[in-house]
């Protein structure tokens, strides 16, 4: 939780942190180790290294929190609607489900993003497109359960329609697993989002991107270990802050989990 | 079972049906002209006249789709655009390496993360324990290109002692051959970027086993077992460990499939000639049929690694009948 903290209070108040510009160029300063004047050093354009990291928090989360929050949206409408209605939406569904489960997630991802362009739109996107399936599925199988239960009958007895059911009975229900999955799911969007602009396809630069960074870092490993190294890191306490937030949220919302 | 795995088998034809046509599809997806798209605006009238018909893009999309999906069912899946060569050909050169890469790192996170995982849940709640999953949450959390580039910043900058860049001879190939040599360069091109690709699955593995471990020590039939006088590792190897392994190869299945995927970022650090480093470098250079072909020979295998782990349920548990 505390991780988690720091980097959304990053991205919110990144002057709190560094009051150097991501993209202030100091040429001569190029590739210094940290510093007093650079904490975390500098980049190949001797651009503070502190202040991309700051900056790219704001970008990393913009983009993980879109696209999971789209991956989401798609998973719960389509897996309510299939679970709900069953038969041939059911069907539909599930293959379609099927289908996108047929690919392994970063390769559809780098795929779309190839036919889509870079740039932050394509990177959303993707993610939303390859993140789905898993909140489908999830939704649908609670959704099997709770509308054969005896509140949806009660309630269809006293008239309440299909979308009345759907919204106020069983969307309540579906929400604790979506948020679970949601949780952990950032980790995953930041880990996806960073892959990709590693490979030259996600977000571009000059946007500071945590992925950007550390593929360059990658051309000065010998001179410039600390920008790989910081650009990492920064990376790896975002998703394992996600991991923990999401395992402790599971601990809570859901009883199997909870300690005895 | 043979029935079972018969219909399981037919099942996969409509999944693979509909993994071509979203390949098919992303052609469709490029904005604007996909000729001018994929040949760029210097790209003469001709030039582009001759690749919409070379692509079939000249005719209406049903027909096209259709085309494709023929093309596809007799393994024709065109011609590179950059390398002018059969795109089966690229594959049939690429997929060894992958599937090496793939095998060894599996066997990597099988070897260390299962063990890992029984000792983390055989001495529950002391330091190793804590540690252990402290280094499973570490590398469930770590990407894999910044491990990559750790890796290759310790051992091959600074200490020199792997290379970093490239593949030996095929391994299995010299190792029949008896070649000790080359066997040897092969195993040290191999370390760094086996163990970049199985560190995510192997903590994944270790977490599981020892928490599908903790949850078979828990039953019954192993408090009868112990309450009987049987020594403790009987009771842990034929009792608990038999009983936790369903959902261990369930993962490990997974895993195969993942490792696949992850192999197109392991394999482009590490210059790794295989299917992952050819779908990235067609990626850059937009040479779409490899891009499509690569694309979905990876999303069939991914399909029958998950068909396997399926038919590996009914075998190792008796328990499981499919009608």
């Amino acid at each position: 939780m505390a991780i988690i903290a720091v980097i959304v209070l990053a991205a919110a108040l990144p002057r709190l942190f560094t009051g150097a510009s991501p993209e202030a160029l100091d040429i001569l300063a190029r590739l210094s180790p940290p510093s007093a004047g650079h904490p975390l050093g500098t980049d190949h354009l001797g651009r503070d290294l502190l202040s991309r990291l700051v900056y790219g928090a704001r970008l990393s989360l913009l983009v993980a929190l879109v696209s999971v929050g789209g991956a989401a949206l798609i998973g719960v409408v389509l897996g309510l609607l299939a679970g709900f209605y069953g038969r041939w939406v059911d069907t539909a569904t599930m293959r379609l489900v099927d289908t996108f489960l047929a690919f392994p997630a970063i390769l559809l991802a780098l795929a779309l993003v190839a036919v889509l362009g870079p740039g932050v739109g394509s990177v959303i996107i993707a993610l939303a497109l390859v993140f789905w399936t898993q909140y489908a599925r999830v939704v649908r199988a609670v959704t099997l359960a709770e509308k054969a239960k005896a509140y949806v009958e009660g309630a269809r007895a006293i008239g309440a329609g299909d979308l009345r059911i759907l919204l106020r009975h069983i969307l309540p229900n579906v929400l604790s697993p979506v948020i679970i999955l949601a949780t952990l799911g950032m980790g995953s969007a930041v880990v996806a989002e960073s892959t990709l602009s590693f490979l030259g396809l996600g977000v571009q630069p000059p946007a500071p991107s945590w992925g950007w960074t550390l593929a360059f870092g990658t051309r000065y490993l010998r001179d410039a270990p600390h920008i790989a190294t910081f650009s990492g890191l920064a990376i790896m306490f975002t998703v394992l802050g996600f991991n923990l937030l999401g395992d402790g949220i599971r601990d809570l919302l859901d009883p199997k989990f909870r300690p005895q | 079972m043979a029935r079972y795995a018969g219909r399981r088998l037919l099942l996969l034809v409509p999944v693979i049906l509909s993994a071509a046509v979203v390949t098919f599809a992303l052609l469709l997806l490029l904005p604007g002209d996909p000729a001018l798209a994929l040949l760029g605006q210097e790209a003469s009238p001709e030039e582009l006249a001759r690749f919409r018909r070379l692509l079939g893009l000249d005719r209406p999309v049903p027909v096209q789709l259709g085309l494709y999906l023929w093309r596809v069912a007799q393994a024709d899946f065109g011609r590179s655009i950059t390398l002018d060569a059969p795109v089966l050909r690229l594959i049939g050169a690429t997929l060894p390496a992958t599937l090496e890469l793939a095998t060894a790192s599996i066997v990597l996170a099988v070897v260390v993360g299962i063990p890992l995982g029984l000792l983390a849940a055989r001495r529950r709640g002391t330091v190793l324990d804590t540690g252990t999953m402290l280094l499973a949450q570490l590398g469930v959390s770590m990407p894999v290109f910044w491990l990559g580039v750790l890796l290759i910043l310790l051992f091959a900058v600074r200490l020199n002692w792997l290379p970093s860049f490239g593949r030996g001879a095929p391994l299995l190939s010299v190792l029949l051959a008896g070649d000790g040599a080359a066997a040897l360069d092969s195993l040290r091109h191999l370390v760094l970027p086996t163990v970049t690709l199985a560190f995510f699955n192997l903590a994944l593995l270790s977490r599981l086993t020892r928490w599908a471990m903790l949850e078979v020590l828990e039953e019954d039939y192993v408090r009868t077992a112990r309450a009987k006088g049987q020594r403790e590792r009987v009771v842990l190897s034929h009792h608990a460990l038999r009983n936790a392994l369903l959902p261990i190869v369930t993962i490990v299945g997974l895993q195969f499939g993942n490792a696949l995927g992850g192999a197109v970022v392991t394999e482009t650090i590490y210059g790794w000639p295989g299917m992952g480093r050819l779908v990235v470098q067609a990626i850059g250079q937009r040479d779409f049929p490899v891009v499509q072909g690569a694309v979905l020979v990876l999303a069939v295998l991914f399909s029958l690694f998950n068909l396997l782990v399926d038919l590996t349920y009914a075998l190792i548990d008796p328990r499981i009948r499919y009608e």
